[in-house]
């Protein structure tokens, strides 16, 4: 049996690995944590960082999929944990590709586009057009 | 391009200070306290000297008379670390992770030291550093070929390591109440300063530089005999 | 010493650190608060090191960016300034050095006014060696070199679009005040230019070698922040640019009536030059202003000149060096009945006469010939003749004058403001006055040197010119006006006056004459260009010119009203003592395409001119300047330091470590 400093280091460990998005309370329990006799609350956790970032923060994506890679792959982690790690790695290689795609076509003619052209821009560069 | 020049003097200067506070002394928090406060106190002494320097006129222009004013005060904020330090030994040992080794006491002489190597160089070198970044080039006055920057960040880096075995043969000295290596700090002090008045006009860099790096070996030296002797009691 | 021993050691050192703990805190507040003042340097005096490094050097002018709808005009620095050690080209041997074997790029070229000539600037330009340029304005002056056009104001002008647009009435002219450079000009009074002179010849190349590093350089800062042309820059607002304008003075010999018929007599009050503060114009219009208002002063003392069935009025126009940015400004409000206010405008039609007066300064004998250049394309060319017979006419029978009108279709009608109201109404009978044939006489149009040197108010042949022109003017006007029935009466031209004007003008604005009518300005040589458009402030010689005209036409006066009975009987006060019954007034020069209001371009129809904003005055810092690589050895060195540094204290920390711990 595991004393209690061990105990209660598992479950530090493993309270970050709480999977998906809980939606009903069946969720809530941890098979690991329960055999340990513990049965704690889990904090909603990537599927925050995933509905987060569709706000226009890619990086919020990008630490989804930082923070919790080791525990998606984990071979007994939650299928679902999974799929938000794919949708996130997907949504930021899109933001990737968009804003390589728009950043140099603004430099490049922002000039050309006129009154439009200062209309998006929050700072215009000094001594050119 | 005045920003490689602005590395470059930077690098020269800083490198062997920050490296060794980087490797030596980062790790442990208690060092880098002790870093900050003895820099703290060179920075009180100098502010001390500046305070003075400016109300006394008349050695504004005189070199040689601010030079005196300026290590007798860094040698009494030297004198000063080293009693505020003794007075905080047993608490900063009693939590340090180093506190078992037989170089502790030399330990915490040289963190005091680098911590007045830092401040000095950064104090020194600062009006340096602010002009160096525009494309202008000062001509050393010894030496008109070679630029005052570049001699001014080997001056700088020769000081602040200096400092470093000026604390650690102090402390020692302090220690082991050794008159004579008491005094010799404060004589070197001098007499490194005074070495820096020969880059005038019409006189060579490398007549300053030279005996001053000759001074810095001479101190390596003297330190390690200092650590590598068996200390002979307990203090 | 055991840990217990410590801990009591330092359990009574706790105790006396209670005591002295105070005493502590208290040093530590002090020293705190001591620390607020800057620590002096490690520095020999109190000067900064900076000083030792840079020598700022006082510019007496710079060449400001412009802009218009075609594009960028004049110069600019990049955002952190332009480096170049400095060069002097003082002989064509210099130039040639430069231009083949100078390496120690990039320069700034020092050089004399003499040089500063298109195909010099383009040599230059094409090295690609030079970053900057500074112009000596204490060398001797050019005595042929215009800056402006070859045909200024044509490419938006009358004939636009029409071979006439390309015709060189300034044959000397190198368009520099209307070109692009990529780099900062600055022109510099003596003093400076006497520092910059000999630390440039003390980088001269001797034996065919220049000198080694380190070397005298200049920084020269002078960025401005607009950029494209002018339509991009002011819709961007105000802190990009700001469109250029002044003020226009009109006045007439009687109060304006409606249904009144006019004779208008029109000369330009600005001067334009590559250097803003350096445009003095003597030539160009000073002229043509003080023998404009000597004739205003000979009209206006004529009783009989009330009575004549059309009111003459005098406009002294601005902005016109710009595409006539005060002639359009006035047109347009006439063309929108707006002109001289909603209530009582008259229209084109009612303008019978106009006597457009350009440059007049430089007869080429004292009988002339005047020149009275007409258009050949007028819709109605019989109005044209007559008025230019009358004018012909009156001339030839004023002082000896000898005549020639020039009705030249290859050529159009010279740069005047005269192009401006055709512009807007073919038709008008107008004729411009001119020393000048088909070319100018002006062989220094538009640079710093078309000043008091040119046209010299102490020289009494000059003056007397002036004076004539004036008179033959008056006499004209009066004809003019009159619709040429009956003789003109024997007026007299006050030729004090004129020289006391054209000395205002050209020499110095502390003037008896500006001061009389209480406008007391500094000294100061002025300068006329015409500026950014303001609203709230007007130049103290704009004022006093008002002021002059004021006097010149006014009709009656009541010396011995106050101000406040002055404005309650509707007359206009001048100053103490000159209560009068004038018609004068001031009018906005912006280009009508302009609306100041909303700071907006409503019209593209008409050339905007507008000058850059910038930040900080334009400056330049004098220093000596190291060779790049005597900079590459210095980084290598430092990142070599840093190396040994760490394989120094990297194996020295192991070794203390298993040695002694």
């Amino acid at each position: 049996m595991l004393s209690e400093a061990d105990r209660l280091n598992i479950c530090r460990k493993y309270k970050s690995t709480c999977s998906g998005f809980q939606r009903t309370a069946s969720d809530r329990h941890h098979p690991l944590l329960e055999g340990l006799g513990y049965a704690p609350t889990c904090p909603r956790s990537n599927g925050v960082h995933f509905l987060a970032g569709f706000a226009a923060l890619p990086w919020l994506h990008l630490i989804n999929i930082l923070w919790f890679f080791n525990e998606a792959r984990r071979p007994g982690s939650n299928p679902l944990f999974k799929r938000y790690l794919l949708f996130s790695a997907v949504n930021i290689i899109v933001w990737i590709v968009a804003l390589a795609v728009w950043i140099p076509i603004y430099q490049s003619n922002r000039a050309s586009w006129g009154s439009f052209g200062d209309d998006i821009s929050i700072v215009i560069p000094k001594g050119i057009a | 391009m005045s920003f490689m020049v602005l590395l470059g003097i930077a690098l020269i200067a800083f490198s062997p200070v920050l490296v060794l506070v980087l490797l030596t002394v980062a790790q442990s928090a208690e060092l880098v306290v002790l870093l900050v406060c003895s820099a703290f106190f060179w920075l009180l002494s100098i502010l001390v000297t500046s305070i003075l320097w400016f109300i006394i006129s008349p050695i504004r222009d005189a070199y040689v008379w601010a030079i005196f004013l300026a290590v007798a005060l860094q040698e009494v904020g030297r004198w000063a670390t080293y009693r505020v330090l003794k007075r905080a030994e047993p608490g900063l040992l009693k939590v340090a992770d180093f506190a078992n080794s037989r170089l502790v006491h030399h330990r915490l002489a040289y963190v005091s030291g680098l911590g007045f190597g830092i401040m000095s160089a950064l104090i020194q070198f600062n009006p340096v550093l602010s002009v160096a970044t525009g494309p202008g080039m000062l001509p050393s006055p010894g030496c008109t070929g070679n630029s005052y920057y570049l001699v001014s960040a080997f001056t700088i880096c020769c000081f602040s390591l200096l400092h470093v075995f000026w604390h650690v043969v102090f402390s020692h000295g302090m220690n082991t109440n050794s008159k004579v290596l008491v005094a010799i700090v404060p004589i070197a002090h001098l007499a490194a300063s005074l070495l820096t008045l020969i880059n005038e006009s019409g006189e060579s860099c490398a007549g300053a530089l030279v005996p001053l790096y000759i001074e810095l070996a001479l101190f390596g030296f003297i330190c390690w005999r200092i650590i590598s002797k068996r200390p002979s009691r307990e203090f | 010493m055991t840990l217990s021993d410590g801990r009591r050691r330092g359990h009574q050192q706790q105790q006396q650190q209670g005591s002295g703990g105070a005493l502590r805190l208290a040093l530590v507040v002090v020293a705190v608060a001591m620390l607020q003042v800057q620590v002096a340097r490690a520095d020999d005096t109190l000067n900064k090191l900076s000083d030792k490094v840079y020598q700022s050097i006082p510019l007496l002018d710079f060449c400001a960016m412009l802009l218009d709808s075609d594009g960028e005009v004049g110069c600019a620095s990049s955002l952190s300034g332009n480096v170049g050690v400095l060069y002097s080209i003082q002989s064509d041997a210099d130039l040639s050095f430069f231009i083949h074997s100078a390496e120690r790029s990039p320069y700034s070229v020092v050089t004399t006014p003499a040089y500063f000539n298109l195909s010099i600037i383009e040599q230059l330009e094409a090295t690609g060696k030079m970053n900057g340029l500074i112009i000596l304005s204490d060398a001797t002056r050019p005595t042929q070199s215009s800056h402006a056009p070859k045909c200024p104001n044509c490419k938006h002008g009358l004939y636009a679009n029409t071979d006439a647009a390309n015709y060189a009435w300034n044959p000397e002219g190198s368009g520099l005040t209307h070109r692009r450079f990529q780099y900062p000009i600055y022109w510099l009074g003596s003093t400076s230019a006497e520092t910059i002179r000999n630390r440039a010849l003390s980088n001269a190349p001797k034996s065919g070698v220049e000198p080694d590093y380190p070397l005298w350089a200049v920084e020269m800062n002078s960025f401005m922040y607009a950029g494209g042309d002018s339509n991009i820059c002011l819709r961007r607002g105000s802190t990009w640019c700001e469109p250029l304008g002044s003020q226009s003075i009109w006045g007439s010999t009687r109060p304006i009536r409606s249904g009144d018929t006019y004779v208008l007599a029109t000369a330009a009050i600005d001067a334009l030059s590559l250097f803003h503060k350096q445009s003095f114009g003597a030539e160009a219009d000073a002229a043509a202003v003080v023998a404009l208002l000597a004739a205003a002063d000979a009209l206006a003392k004529e009783p009989t000149t009330i009575t004549l069935p059309h009111n003459i009025m005098f406009m002294l126009l601005n902005g016109e060096k710009f595409d006539y940015t005060g002639s359009s400004a006035i047109a347009n409000q006439i063309a929108t009945g707006n002109f001289p206010s909603a209530s009582k405008a008259f229209g084109f039609d009612d303008i019978k006469a106009v006597l457009d007066v350009e440059q007049i300064g430089l007869l080429d004998s004292a009988t002339g010939p005047i020149y009275l250049h007409i258009d050949s394309n007028s819709t109605d060319p019989v109005a044209v003749a007559n008025v230019a017979s009358i004018v012909n006419a009156q001339v030839t029978a004023t002082a000896g004058f000898a005549a020639n009108i020039i009705n030249n279709t290859a050529t159009g009608l010279p740069p005047a403001s005269l192009q401006a109201f055709l512009k807007e109404s073919r038709g008008i009978p107008g004729v411009v006055v001119t020393d000048h044939g088909l070319t100018f006489n002006n062989k220094l149009y538009g640079t710093p040197f078309d000043d008091a040197t040119l046209v010299n108010a102490s020289d009494a042949a000059t003056v007397n010119n002036i004076c004539n022109v004036a008179l033959a003017i008056a006499n004209s006007l009066y004809a003019l006006a009159s619709d040429n029935s009956g003789s003109v009466p024997a007026m007299t031209v006050n030729c004090t006056f004129v020289q006391s004007l054209l000395t205002c003008l050209t020499v110095n604005e502390k003037c008896a004459l500006f001061q009389q009518t209480g406008n007391n300005l500094p000294s100061n040589l002025p300068s006329r260009y015409v500026s950014v458009f303001r609203t709230n402030t007007i130049f103290a010689f704009i004022y006093a010119l008002r002021d002059v005209l004021a006097v010149a036409v006014a009709s009656d006066s009541q010396p011995s009203l106050s101000q406040k009975a002055c404005n309650n009987a509707k007359l206009t006060y001048i100053a103490p003592g000159l209560c009068l019954n004038t018609t004068v007034a001031f009018i906005d020069a912006l280009s009508p395409g302009f609306d100041f209001d909303n700071f907006a371009i409503k019209n593209q129809r008409w050339n905007l001119w507008a000058e850059s904003v910038w930040g900080s005055d334009p400056s330049m810092n004098l220093f000596l300047r190291a060779s790049y690589s005597s900079e590459v050895v210095i980084i290598v060195v430092g990142f070599i330091i840093l190396g040994i540094s760490i394989a120094v204290v990297w194996p020295v920390r192991q070794l203390i470590h298993k040695k002694y711990e």
